[in-house]
């Protein structure tokens, strides 16, 4: 009997208790934050995630705040505002490597009324990792090309022969140089309108170097109109020491290698003046060019030159195989440098790079029967993600 | 000791600038080291400027000299716009509303603007005369050409409504296919070159004598 009225009273206080605190039970699992360093950067960043997992709170939500604790503070601070339908966060403002820092979300109504806050969360500290794992498939890439490359230059020097296709562009240098010694007109090099950083502009000098060899044998004049200053300090030494190699520094006219401006269309308005000037007989247009390669090359064809391009710009490609003579494309630019040097090192590199394009193949064609039967995870190893 | 500084010191910047490049590329920790040397390198550019500059006056100034030279004043065009520039630039600024800045707006744009027109023409010969029947390759160009030319203009739908279907094939499958092979080789090729460049195998960069 005594038993009965105490049941009831516990029954009834638990269900008290229960409505009370209804709202609160009910919006302690309403949203979960969690957050972490961000993975794969210098220390300077911490990622926030939220889930909110209470539907009438995600239609209720019409702006999340996030708020957060600096160290030595005992204060909360709102570092942003975003919209409802955020999931992410990444907070990079002023945040340093080593410290803890706490976070923490408001969801707020229309009404600027605090629908929820989740407990704080941390002591989140952000790190700077060593290796960027996002990128290990660039890195084995990286490495696997270094090594083919330097395999098949260790090789050719301990006397291995490989055959490497003939390239016309190449072999049509010196007729050039040849026929504009013959017509007693000059040669113009442009080495494109890229900085000293580009691979095509450095190989556009290292076959500048040859080329200036040439033209100091043969007596002509080579005309460099350089866009970018520090490719023409570099053009300049190039084609002096070219002209001190041959043994004839006396024929090198230093006013002919300049810097003729860093404004595209000026640079292109510039050399087609020159072309209709010194009516050069041989043309070398070898570089990164943009839309200012047709101006240049329209205005040789016009000057009746015989004209050599080469570019690694993919869009510039169809006008120099419609206005040059011999165009050197993409990589064939990189390896003319090396035909010309006429290096067994050399070319023993080109060969590899063969090999190492072999290897992709054979990589693409395996992951492309994968991922026709169904394997996809493998497919994921070859992106950078971040 | 001039070829230490001539080959060997030049050598080891690019080797140690090129191995820590490659290196920060994968070292997220480095990133301040590395946004230090590009600093570096943007102050180097303005440097190299400088020097740039000199020599453009030293080539103009020597053609505008030569009395022999039919075309002496265009020289004289060009050194007088750098010194007006020049003059102009120092004396009353480069922001906005000064003279420099009217110059550059009101001349040099459309300058610019006017060379970037004469693609259209430049386009239009080169067209003429690359898209020639002379065999089954140049056939399929004139071909293809003609089909995404059409396919810009309202009159291709008109001709006939699959040319706009048949241009979006052409540009998204085989132009895409050829484009990325030529991407493939420039990559490895890139690798390559640089790797060459680094390691000192190919030195025509630094001083032209090649590897001898």
């Amino acid at each position: 009997m005594d038993r009965m009225p105490r049941l009831y009273v516990q029954i009834f206080l638990v269900g008290l208790l229960g409505f009370a605190s209804g709202g609160e039970i009910h919006a302690q699992s309403a949203a979960q934050l969690n957050a972490v360093d961000t993975p794969n950067d210098s220390g300077e960043s911490i990622s926030l995630s939220w889930v909110i997992s209470d539907d009438q709170v995600v239609k209720s939500t019409s702006k999340i705040i996030v708020y957060r604790k600096n160290p030595g503070e005992n204060d909360f601070k709102e570092i942003k505002q975003l919209d409802p339908l955020s999931r992410t966060f990444k907070d990079g403002d002023a945040v340093h490597e080593g410290l803890e820092y706490f976070y923490k979300i408001s969801l707020l109504a229309k009404d600027a009324r605090t629908i929820f806050e989740t407990q704080p969360f941390g002591p989140v500290v952000a790190r700077a990792q060593w290796f960027n794992t996002s990128k290990v498939s660039c890195f084995v890439f990286s490495l696997y090309t270094i090594f083919i490359v330097l395999l098949f230059m260790f090789w050719t020097r301990r006397g291995r022969e490989f055959y490497l296709r003939p390239l016309p562009g190449v072999r049509a240098i010196e007729e050039a140089v040849g026929r504009a010694t013959e017509m007693g007109r000059v040669c113009l090099y442009c080495p494109g309108i890229s900085q000293i950083d580009d691979i095509a502009t450095l190989a556009s000098i290292s076959i500048l170097s040859r080329v200036a060899e040439v033209t100091a044998q043969y007596g002509t004049r080579i005309v460099v109109p350089n866009y970018d200053p520090v490719v023409y300090s570099v053009c300049d030494e190039v084609v002096k020491t070219a002209y001190i190699k041959v043994g004839r520094p006396e024929a090198h006219r230093p006013e002919d290698v300049y810097y003729l401006t860093g404004r595209q269309f000026a640079y292109a308005s510039g050399v087609a003046g020159l072309i209709a000037r010194e009516k050069p007989a041989a043309n070398f247009f070898l570089g990164w060019f943009m839309a200012e390669s047709l101006v240049l090359t329209e205005s040789g064809v016009m000057s009746g030159a015989v004209q050599i391009g080469g570019t690694d710009a993919i869009t510039q490609i169809p006008f120099f195989i419609v206005t040059c003579d011999y165009t050197l494309i993409g990589e064939e630019l990189y390896a003319a440098g090396a035909y010309m040097a006429n290096d067994r090192k050399l070319l023993g590199g080109l060969k590899g790079q063969d090999y190492v394009k072999l290897g992709i193949m054979v990589i693409l064609v395996v992951l492309f029967l994968l991922r026709v039967f169904g394997v996809v995870g493998v497919f994921n190893l070859l992106t950078m993600r971040g | 000791m001039t070829m230490f500084f001539r080959r060997v010191v030049p050598f080891l910047i690019v080797l140690i600038v090129g191995f820590l490049s490659f290196a920060f590329y994968f070292v997220p920790r480095m990133k301040d080291v590395w946004n230090i040397l590009t600093d570096w390198s943007l102050i180097l550019n303005s440097c190299a400027l400088f020097v740039g500059f000199i020599s453009m006056i030293r080539s103009y100034w020597k053609k505008a000299m030569t009395k022999d030279d039919p075309n002496r004043w265009y020289s004289w065009v060009t050194l007088a716009s750098v010194a007006a520039m020049t003059f102009v630039g120092l004396s009353g600024g480069i922001t906005e509303g000064t003279l420099f800045n009217k110059l550059f707006t009101h001349m040099m744009i459309p300058l610019e603007s006017t060379m970037f027109s004469l693609l259209a023409f430049f386009m239009a010969s080169a067209a003429f005369r690359s898209f020639r029947l002379k065999n089954v390759s140049a056939g399929l160009l004139l071909l293809a050409a003609m089909i995404v030319m059409l396919a810009q203009v309202p009159l291709g739908q008109q001709i006939w409504s699959a040319i706009p279907d048949i241009s979006a094939w052409i540009m998204d499958y085989p132009n895409v296919a050829a484009q990325r092979a030529i991407l493939i080789g420039i990559a490895i090729g890139t690798v390559a070159t640089a790797i060459k460049i680094i390691l000192g195998l190919d030195r025509s960069v630094f001083s032209g004598f090649g590897n001898k």
